[in-house]
């Protein structure tokens, strides 16, 4: 069950190519390989630090303000993850220091913390918000890795234009390996519109 | 009530975790910005040693200014009342905007010629303009004394 939820985050339900979700430090910093691994190890500090915590203190929250509790948690790791950095990755810091910082309003975390350590148990939390850092690091290591090795070729690829090149391509790929098509996306939604039709009658006959 | 107990008991343990790692770190950092800080100065005089630039008749006037994102820490190097060029040490600046304050062309022509014919960037307007008006007001203070 446990390594169930791992892959799904690494693979399945990846962020990146399958949610779409915190692109944009991921575009602007994988120009090289260097930098994406920099981003990498302070997002998947900053999630599964968050998601253990919030996942401890999930009984000590209240509902109603659980967002800025999940917010406030989330910024205190990020500013830890931004100090560190600062004093033992100077030159990294230099470069990426912005991305870092924006890390607290990265959709990816809150939507974990929020959907998975705010209900889940400790060790769930951790081996699902490991899962999907990895899985995003992963994004960002071989688009690091591709757009470093394209830029070789022409500089065109490391400029930010090239980034949204390259992750269509890339995206494309996943797809193309998962053996999925846009129809896939319609019965989907068909079957969940039926399903709340459903509910509806069903809710209508109880009143 | 309990949501303020929560989010202020939440937010202590936050101020203690960080003020613990700003503790931790605090030294590190300020060596790793004074490091850079040397680098930048490298490229304008031979040595960030004061005495040994004052008997080149060298003189680095420190200044801090606002530009477009926080405070920026700005070194001018005057030779007698001429201006041998500017450098910026620290900046909170846009990145990508902010590439005018590197040592390149723009900031390099300080010193090159006077400074009333130096245009700003237009993008970088506020960065550029804040840097000029800071070295025009270096300029008159070592006039007037």
């Amino acid at each position: 069950m446990l390594i169930q939820r791992f892959i799904n985050g690494l693979w399945v339900r990846n962020v990146a190519t399958t949610q779409l979700l915190g692109l944009c430090p991921l575009l602007a910093v994988s120009y090289n390989i260097k930098n994406a691994l920099g981003l990498a190890v302070a997002s998947t500090f900053v999630l599964v630090s968050s998601s253990c915590l919030v996942s401890l203190l999930r009984k000590g929250i209240p509902e109603n303000i659980r967002l800025p509790c999940f917010v406030l948690v989330i910024a205190t790791f990020t500013s830890i993850a931004h100090t560190v950095m600062q004093a033992y990755a100077w030159d990294i810091y230099q470069q990426i220091a912005l991305f870092v910082q924006i890390i607290v309003t990265n959709c990816m975390i809150l939507g974990h913390v929020e959907s998975v350590a705010s209900r889940e148990s400790v060790t769930t939390s951790v081996v699902t918000a490991a899962g999907t850092a990895l899985g995003f690091s992963l994004v960002l290591l071989v688009l690091g890795g591709i757009r470093q090795l394209l830029g070789i070729l022409t500089p065109f690829a490391t400029q930010p234009v090239g980034s949204f090149f390259v992750i269509g391509i890339a995206l494309a790929t996943v797809n193309f390996i998962r053996g999925y098509s846009p129809s896939d996306d319609e019965q989907q939604t068909r079957t969940d519109s039926h399903n709340t039709q459903q509910e509806n009658q069903s809710v209508i006959q109880k009143i | 009530m309990k949501a303020i107990a929560t989010l202020t008991l939440l937010a202590l343990i936050a101020g203690g975790l960080l003020s613990f790692i700003h503790l931790l770190t605090h030294d590190r950092i300020e060596h790793n910005e004074r490091n850079a800080e040397a680098q930048v100065l490298a490229g304008l005089v031979n040595t960030s040693n004061l005495e040994l630039l004052r008997e080149q008749g060298i003189e680095l006037v420190n200044i801090e200014t606002r530009g477009y994102g926080g405070t920026m820490k700005i070194v001018v190097a005057f030779r007698e009342e001429e201006i041998l060029g500017v450098r910026v040490l620290n900046h909170g600046e846009t990145p990508g905007f902010s590439d005018v304050l590197k040592p390149t062309d723009w900031i390099n022509q300080f010193g090159a010629k006077p400074v009333q014919e130096i245009d700003a960037v237009s993008g970088a307007t506020i960065t550029t303009t804040a840097v000029l008006r800071v070295v025009e007001d270096a300029i008159r203070n070592r006039q007037k004394n």
